[in-house]
């Protein structure tokens, strides 16, 4: 078989059916006839998207790994904490897996895929294919599975709700952009149509 | 919309091809690296089901000691008891903090034990060669995939917490071993659930019509 009729099918991911490789207008969902999986779905203009997404993203680093999440007190005295500062006291006690896994999946995952998005995003606007982009796409791809900023977002709301009831919360700027950037990572996840970004490549190719 | 001609239904497989699964891309077998994406081909995930067996029996003894050892302890002016994750559901109850309750309650207690529950269930059925609901079983897997790292919101909870509260003698929490032993079972039954190949319910049905 040669690579131009190689290139018209796809192998469902979760029953491995073959299934003719079609293009979808936004906003469509394609789905697998035997299993239902979602195979892809089409997106207006996915490039600039995640171009736009992941940089706004990116602009929010500051602000929301360093500024204070709130500021908390009780009896006239206060703390203060950003993001970052949340997994020093968890090493200091010696928690290293609780301290590695929030520091990976919730603060430099979502980042990563921030940049990687970016990254991506921003050569093939630009119809150029960097030395490393296919390693690139694959690391993206792997992260995909590991990031998990939504979960963060909801474990801040909770801690949040049970620290109300103790003490006076004044919620800082730190949290406001660490919820707008894993807001902008978790899009990215979705914009970065897989489907897109590799026939990108592949006509590259 | 797609190809549903029931005389084409045919896998990659049987048709000597492997579809890549980091670009979906499709290879001919004999290719071992994606001619698109020179990811590693496999037209089954290796060892798949033992992997998945290994990891989730490792996630089923790992949550013994989560449910049993300590997550934190919140201590005001020196005194405090420590909480496991049942003890602080309920503490949340009976502060009638119902909302917050039933979120930690399902993302703690529900969601790892019916992630296990699933998964042995999934391994067991292809042991027993189930030539049955595929679709229902591909969907309770695709479940189970998709609500893993809800797991890791106490853990998450507690690291704040322990950040957040630190008031002088007024207030403090301490984080417990609960977590560490709950953090490994979160990440135990994700990698159990990567490891697991859904296209394996399906080749059964291939063996059927033959």
């Amino acid at each position: 078989m040669d690579s131009k009729s190689l290139d018209s099918l796809m192998a469902c991911h979760e029953c491995d059916l073959l299934v003719e490789r079609i293009s979808l207008e936004p906003r469509q969902h394609a789905h697998c006839p035997r299993c239902n999986a979602l195979l892809h779905v089409g997106r207006k203009d996915p490039i600039l998207t995640t171009l736009i997404v992941s940089l706004s993203g990116l602009l929010l680093i500051y602000p929301a790994y360093f500024l204070p999440l709130m500021e908390m007190g009780a009896l006239g005295l206060a703390n203060d904490t950003s993001i970052i500062e949340t997994v020093i006291p968890l090493l200091n006690a010696s928690f290293w897996i609780p301290a590695v896994a929030l520091l990976l999946f919730a603060i430099v995952f979502p980042v990563l895929i921030l940049a990687l998005g970016f990254w991506v995003s921003v050569h093939l606007y630009m119809q150029e294919l960097p030395k490393y982009l296919i390693p690139m796409l694959r690391l993206f791809e792997w992260l995909i599975r590991w990031v998990m900023p939504e979960v963060y977002v909801i474990g801040i709301i909770v801690a949040l709700v049970k620290l109300l009831d103790d003490f006076s919360v004044i919620v800082g700027a730190g949290l406001v952009s660490f919820c707008v950037m894993m807001f902008c990572s978790l899009l990215v996840t979705t914009t970065v149509s897989r489907n897109l970004f590799w026939r990108a490549l592949q006509h590259a190719k | 919309m797609l190809n549903d001609n029931k005389s084409q239904v045919i896998s990659a497989r049987a048709a000597g091809l492997i579809g890549c699964h980091v670009c979906t891309r499709v290879n001919p077998e004999d290719n071992k690296l994606c001619r698109i994406c020179d990811a590693p081909l496999h037209s089954r995930v290796p060892d798949s089901i033992n992997r998945c067996w290994a990891l989730t029996i490792t996630a089923t003894l790992l949550l013994i000691p989560a449910n049993l050892l300590p997550m934190m302890t919140i201590t005001s002016f020196g005194n405090g008891e420590p909480d496991t994750i049942l003890s602080g559901v309920i503490k949340l109850f009976q502060a009638e903090l119902y909302p917050i309750g039933i979120i930690v309650f399902v993302a703690s207690i529900m969601v790892p034990v019916l992630k296990i529950l699933g998964l042995y269930f999934l391994m067991i059925s292809l042991h027993a060669g189930m030539n049955y609901g595929f679709r229902s079983r591909t969907k309770i897997f695709r479940v189970v995939d998709f609500f893993g790292k809800w797991s890791m919101l106490d853990v998450f909870v507690v690291s704040l917490l322990v950040a957040l509260v630190d008031i002088g003698d007024i207030a403090s929490v301490i984080p417990g071993l609960g977590t560490t032993a709950f953090c490994l079972m979160v990440i135990t039954t994700m990698f159990a659930a990567h490891s697991f190949d859904t296209r394996l319910i399906w080749d059964r049905l291939e063996d059927k019509d033959e």
